[in-house]
């Protein structure tokens, strides 16, 4: 099983719902955001457009950020049985070694106090929750790294109830972000499975990972605009 | 026993025929600021642990990460932050949302590709770029 993401930003309108969903799923810190949306103009008046990328972690095959964790002999990071890259906060020492060498800007330290959501400082209903009632992966510690886990609660879940043939397809059991985008943009789901939505956007829509000239190999691909770059 | 003995000798003709003065900053540690050694040298005696940029491993200035680029690599700061800036046309609704220190990042990951790549790399290899 390969779990890939497809983005197709010829379709993406950037309404940031996909990072709404996640904002509100992952409870992200604003200095920590676990998925974004970069927008850019191009072309010349009045021929003018628009371009609307969303990042997340893209939980790379060959990922740079576990190599120099391992570096500095903090072991934190771990690409697990699903290939997907996550974070043991416990054994972050913040070093930022993660940030410094991924490729995608991805991995981002959390400040000495996590921030809160609403401004003033007030906590949030979530915000409120005790550790022990947080997934392991919201658990929000100062000064370490945070990144997007394709929420990995969600399939952790999938494997707890033997349906890991489900993970794309059962709402339960996929990312937030890739649910709730209008205008289907987003598909998760496993490139090994030659039926899945994932393997046929890549194969009809020529998607393509980004940055392959650092061999990370990553594991999100995008559709882009005037085919594979 | 033999091959032992080899390295030993030549360490110890080495400090036998060394200037006084050099020997005082051979034991200050402070011999790689007047008579630098090759890059190549000096990242495998780090990474063998026989020389120590010290044990605070982090990216902040005075740190591990910037003494081994910045002092014992002799790279001038304007080598990896220059032209650090995200391009003309991209646009940020709410800055917040991408801080400055991600894409592009404080430093364009293409200038760490260019020692920290594939095998037989002169730096730690983080990037698995294929080889040509």
């Amino acid at each position: 099983m390969k779990l890939v993401r497809v983005i197709d930003t010829k379709r993406c309108m950037g309404c940031r719902s996909c990072v709404a969903a996640c904002a509100v799923e992952n409870h992200f810190t604003p200095e920590a955001p676990w998925n974004v949306m970069i927008e850019s103009e191009g072309g010349k008046y009045p021929n003018v457009y628009r371009t609307f990328v969303t990042m997340n972690c893209m939980h790379c095959e060959n990922p740079p950020c576990k190599t120099a964790c391992d570096g500095v002999k903090a072991f934190a990071i771990s690409k697990n049985e699903l290939g997907v890259v996550l974070i043991d906060y416990d054994k972050c020492i913040g070093c930022g070694y993660c940030a410094a060498v991924c490729p995608y800007g991805v991995p981002q330290l959390n400040q000495q106090e996590p921030a809160r959501l609403y401004p003033g400082g007030q906590a949030t209903p979530y915000e409120a929750l005790p550790d022990t009632q947080r997934h392991w992966t919201h658990r929000k510690k100062a000064k370490v790294a945070e990144k997007c886990t394709f929420c990995w609660h969600r399939l952790e879940k999938a494997i707890e109830d033997g349906k890991v043939d489900r993970i794309g397809k059962d709402p339960a059991y996929t990312p937030a972000c890739d649910l709730v985008c209008p205008v289907d943009a987003r598909f998760f789901g496993d490139l090994d499975d030659p039926g899945s939505e994932v393997a046929k956007q890549i194969g009809t829509k020529r998607a393509a990972q980004l940055k392959r000239e650092y061999g990370a190999a990553p594991q999100v691909y995008y559709v882009l605009e005037g085919g594979e770059k | 026993m033999k091959a032992l003995l080899r390295p030993i000798f030549s360490a110890l003709v080495c400090v036998a025929f060394l200037p006084p003065a050099m020997a005082a900053e051979e034991a200050e540690g402070k011999w790689f600021e007047k008579s630098p050694i090759g890059a190549g040298i000096l990242s495998d005696l780090i990474r063998e642990g026989d020389l120590s940029p010290g044990d605070e491993y982090t990216i902040e200035v005075g740190g591990r990460f910037h003494r081994v680029h910045a002092k014992f690599m002799a790279i001038n700061c304007v080598s990896c932050h220059a032209d650090v800036k995200f391009p003309d046309d991209l646009q940020f609704l709410r800055r917040e949302e991408y801080p400055i220190a991600a894409y592009p990042g404080a430093v364009d990951r293409g200038i760490c590709l260019g020692c920290h790549r594939g095998e037989g790399a002169l730096a730690t290899p983080f990037y698995a770029m294929p080889a040509r």
